[in-house]
């Protein structure tokens, strides 16, 4: 196994007090196989790829529990081991691409950071390094491109740029959080082509956070659907979307408006994912948001409970769920 | 019906300014010779990827920007020129939606103030009659009373895109220019807003300029459609010419790139795409110019109309 997660709990201290994002999650990813993690914003996504590569301010967060790559425990790992354990082993696509690159640095001297870090190679094998990356990660001028700011790259490339980083030192491992979210539908499904076939070639395992269900759907092996800091439903991508189980998972599958059908309303989940603060820790947390659903019976500490070869899911609510209209 | 708005021929050119002199040395063709109608009432959505100028168009029409030539017509008038819409209704009846909603609402306004500026300013409501006005509007998009004294940044970003909605329906306009409304919200949220608009325009009667590149967004909202490439339109027509009858390998390269749900049959899905990838490459001469720009269009029916190179 490549990644394992056990019982992890990530509290950020929000007005002196810490309030958990993450409850309880456990998740594991194996070489050459594609996780993907959905749910809607601020079910604590980001927070798990932050506390996997250990990016997170130490002095406002506390994290428990075990993530293991391979056989190395890195909760409670020294910062200076992360760096280098990040970027070498575990390459990281984060959500804001403006962020993520230094305007005021060349292409090719931000992607030779990572490689001056990691490997001893010499300034020229750096220079072709750079060019061969630009080329794997589709820039159809890698010369021109290594020498220009992020400024004047349009959105795509620039998203091929900072996969270009994340992959310059070949990581088995590879967190992706909303990495074509800001792009349009071609672009997108090139940056997503890119992916899997970085994937194959290195045997790498990825973790994709998005809330687009179409792209879990054409990418994921196996789906963990995640609702206020808890993972409510894991199985095989085929599971999740022909028989998916939680009302949470179903309801979200609902919301999405399709380009084959027509529908006059679109259905909605009332309300919004409770903020830390306003979070209650025991019950189903779902089930505050469907009047309906909170009426059926549920587990007062929902465990989560195997469905069928691979598939889990939390609570017992599911078994007598029905939409009004079926 | 006779139409509310008609675009004919509008082109949009941005000036480049370079060197010591700062001297205009071209131009970005931004919107080309673009032409469509908008009916009473109706959703006409603009997709195309990014940089295709649909948001120039938008811009244009609220005379955010000035049309290098071409005409606007709105009611039977035309509107091209920004002094004649100061003497009719144009700048209450047609209202706009922003992609960001923090940078468009005033941070330092209060939501009372954000909603109640157009009626203020358009059908001079004050105080009682002002704040009721405004409640009603909050509920159109399912807000509280309680909203009316809080700042834009106490809202989390889809309750702010109902404000703007909220804010852009106040002045009872006609006509509404939604620039990628839905595209920073997430799933759940973008289904509110979406819902929101719907309601609106059964309950007023309102015309929607739908501008995305989401296609799942506007196959739900739109009647009719076009699909905009490098300043111009490739193709146009009802929902069903375009989803289900593709003619421009453009349209069917953008269809073919929505990420479909049904698992089932991804491989299927993906070797479609990439054959059109493909297909796109090799048969650009036949759908583009020698210097790459989109023919003109070709009415095929009596709805959908193609760019397609003359025989
Ligand atoms: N540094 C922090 N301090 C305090 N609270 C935080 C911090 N980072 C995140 N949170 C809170 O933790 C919760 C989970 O946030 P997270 O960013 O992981 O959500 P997400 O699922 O990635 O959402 P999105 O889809 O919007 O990116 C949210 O309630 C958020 O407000
Ligand atoms: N102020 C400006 N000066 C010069 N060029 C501009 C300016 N604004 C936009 N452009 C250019 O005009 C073209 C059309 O831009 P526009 O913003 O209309 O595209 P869009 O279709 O709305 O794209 P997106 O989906 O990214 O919002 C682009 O090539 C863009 O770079
Ligand atoms: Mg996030
Ligand atoms: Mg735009």
């Amino acid at each position: 196994m490549l990644l394992e997660m056990k019982n992890v709990n990530a509290a950020f201290k929000v007005d002196g007090h810490y309030y958990n994002a993450l409850d309880d999650v456990c998740l594991n990813v194996n070489e050459d196989e594609i996780l993907a993690i959905v749910g809607e914003s601020g079910c604590g996504k980001s927070t798990l790829a932050t506390s996997i590569i250990g990016l997170y301010n130490e002095k406002q967060t506390k994290i428990s529990g075990s993530i293991k790559y391979r056989d190395q425990e890195l909760v409670g790992t020294s910062a200076q081991e992360m760096d280098q354990i990040r970027g070498e082993k575990i390459g990281m696509i984060f959500q804001d691409p403006l962020a993520a690159l230094n305007p005021l640095m060349r292409v090719a001297d931000q992607i030779k950071e990572s490689l001056t870090l990691h490997t001893t190679l010499s300034e020229e094998q750096k220079d072709l390094r750079v060019q061969e990356l630009l080329s794997q990660v589709g820039i159809q001028n890698p010369k021109r491109v290594a020498k220009q700011y992020p400024h004047e790259l349009s959105g795509g490339m620039r998203q091929r740029v900072i996969i270009a980083i994340a992959i310059a030192c070949k990581p088995d491992l590879i967190i992706a959080d909303e990495p074509t979210t800001a792009l349009d539908v071609t672009i997108q499904a090139q940056i997503l082509d890119l992916l899997m076939k970085i994937q194959r070639e290195n045997h790498a395992g990825i973790i994709l956070i998005t809330h687009d269900l179409g792209v879990v759907a054409q990418m994921a092996d196996r789906v963990a659907v995640m609702y206020a800091g808890q993972v409510v439903e894991s199985g095989s991508v085929q599971q999740l979307f022909t028989e998916p189980k939680h009302p949470y998972t179903r309801s979200l599958l609902r919301s999405m408006p399709q380009a084959d059908k027509v529908r006059d309303k679109l259905y909605v989940i009332e309300g919004m994912v409770p903020s830390l603060k306003n979070m209650e820790h025991s019950g189903c947390r779902f089930s505050k948001r469907v009047s309906w659903l909170s009426k059926l019976p549920h587990e007062s500490e929902p465990q989560m409970h195997q469905v069928a070869e691979g598939h889990y899911v939390r609570c017992v609510c599911w078994k007598d769920f029905k939409f009004s209209q079926e | 019906m006779e139409e509310l708005l008609k675009v004919k021929d509008l082109c949009v050119y941005y000036p480049v300014r370079s060197g010591m002199f700062k001297h205009v040395n071209d131009y970005v063709y931004a919107v080309d010779g673009v032409s469509f109608d908008i009916k009473p009432g109706e959703s006409y959505g603009v997709i195309g990827e990014s940089g295709s100028g649909k948001s120039t168009i938008g811009q244009t029409l609220v005379g955010l920007l000035e049309a290098t030539s071409g005409t606007i017509t709105y009611a039977g008038k035309d509107v091209t020129d920004k002094h004649v819409r100061k003497k009719m209704q144009y700048n209450k009846e047609v209202q706009m939606i922003f992609q960001d909603s923090l940078s468009s609402l005033n941070p330092k306004k209060k939501i009372i103030d954000i909603i109640g500026e157009p009626l203020k300013n358009f059908e001079n409501l004050k105080g009682v009659a002002l704040k009721k006005r405004v409640v009603e509007l909050l509920k159109t998009v399912g807000l509280d009373e309680e909203a009316l004294y809080k700042y834009p940044y106490q809202f989390s970003g889809g309750q702010r895109q109902r404000i703007g909605v909220a804010r852009a329906v106040a002045p009872r306009p006609k006509l509404i220019i939604a620039d990628e409304p839905v595209s920073a919200l997430d799933l759940s949220v973008q289904a509110q807003v979406l819902n929101y608009m719907k309601d609106i325009q059964e309950k007023y009667g309102v015309a929607y300029l739908f501008i995305s590149h989401d296609l799942g967004v506007v196959h739900h909202m739109c009647d009719r459609l076009a699909i905009m490439h490098k300043g111009r339109f490739v193709e146009v027509g009802t929902r069903d010419d375009i989803y289900e009858d593709p003619l421009h390998i453009y349209t069917k390269r953008l269809l073919a790139a929505i990420p479909q749900t049904n698992v089932l049959l991804r491989k299927k899905h993906r070797d479609e795409r990439q054959r059109l990838e493909c297909e796109y490459d090799s048969l650009k001469e036949d759908y583009y110019d020698k210097n790459g720009h989109v023919y003109p269009l070709e009415q095929i029916t009596k709805t959908h109309a193609v760019a397609l190179k003359k025989e």
